[in-house]
């Protein structure tokens, strides 16, 4: 009976273990949606802000980031990028990403549809497809100080 | 307990932990559900269709990736030197890519691919959905045996160690 008990025990140990010693060398990857959380869209005084919840050790790319409209009715000002950290692709060579939480404001006005474009990567070597979101926005003329 | 039944006991602790593991992995997703494979389709550069049977016989790593994919671009000359170590041992590689045609022709030609490229966003997408991929994440790879069956996923790069340990694994 000790025996077989002996046996269990340590049959259960060495299944666990050798399950967790194989699957510990695979890095687990999120869906792109949680590793790059994009916010619902801001719009405050004569701006609309996107933002995104970046995961730790996820980063998008400062030169993938778009932002156009799609409507007559909307027209956005020029847009000016927050400065990102220095990082060297493969494909891109020396480049600039997001490695942490990022808010873009843009001057805007009217209301229309928005398209927004991203693109970013896991840092244990995974890329994501450029992903595009449409939101429909409506942008107030910033108030005037009486 | 005198060494007979000790050595039992080692040896069915071997058994129930690789008994375990199987069904572990099983449960967990890790073991590749079958796939009819046969059916997934690609279109080359110069527009010829071409299916995954067209490849039985050979035990085929379908090696998804994009120009815009920078650990793509690292793994590639991995899947190359596989290609030249392998090919005539029966490996075909194949590399859909999730990109533009004009793209992959210009890095087929500046990289020398020594193997099949193919290229085609929604194509692509769907064939690696056919296969099992549950991120759309590059790169994404994935073998499958001279008879059409998947013999392993991987998302993201292989290493150097990885990626022979898995063919001579099934390479006959």
């Amino acid at each position: 009976m000790r025996m077989i008990s002996l046996v269990l025990l340590l049959s259960l140990f060495s299944t666990g273990a050798t399950a967790d010693l194989l699957k510990a060398e695979k890095p687990e990857f999120l869906p792109v949606d949680q590793a790059f959380e994009l916010q619902p869209v801001e719009t405050k005084d004569g701006k609309l802000t996107v933002a995104w919840r970046v995961t730790p050790e996820h980063y998008l790319f400062k030169v993938r980031l778009n932002f156009a409209s799609q409507s007559p009715g909307l027209k956005l000002g020029a847009i000016k990028l927050p400065k990102g950290k220095p990082y060297k692709d493969e494909l891109l060579g020396d480049t600039e990403i997001y490695d942490s939480d990022l808010r873009v404001s843009i001057p805007a006005t009217g209301t229309g549809t928005l398209k927004v474009t991203y693109q970013g990567c896991a840092k244990k070597g995974l890329c994501y497809p450029p992903q595009t979101r449409e939101f429909n926005v409506s942008v107030a003329p910033k108030k005037k100080l009486a | 307990m005198n060494f007979r039944s000790g050595f039992l006991a080692i040896l069915l602790c071997l058994a129930a932990g690789t008994g375990g593991y199987a069904l572990q992995s099983y449960w967990l997703g890790d073991t590749p559900a079958p796939v009819l494979t046969a059916d997934i389709r690609f279109t080359d550069l110069e527009g010829k269709p071409h299916t995954l049977a067209d490849y039985r016989g050979k035990l085929v790593l379908v090696n998804f990736w994009a120009t815009w994919c920078g650990p793509c671009l690292v793994e590639i000359p991995l899947l190359v030197e596989a290609r030249k170590t392998y090919g005539a041992r029966g490996l075909q590689v194949l590399g859909p890519a999730m990109d533009k045609p004009d793209a992959v022709r210009a890095y087929r030609d500046k990289a020398q691919l020594p193997y099949p490229v193919f290229a085609g966003d929604s194509e692509t997408a769907a064939a690696m959905d056919a296969l099992g991929d549950k991120l759309h994440g590059l790169p994404f790879s994935v073998l499958i045996s001279p008879t059409g069956e998947v013999l392993h996923r991987q998302t993201g790069e292989f290493s150097r160690e990885e990626l022979k340990q898995l063919i001579e694994t099934h390479l006959k």
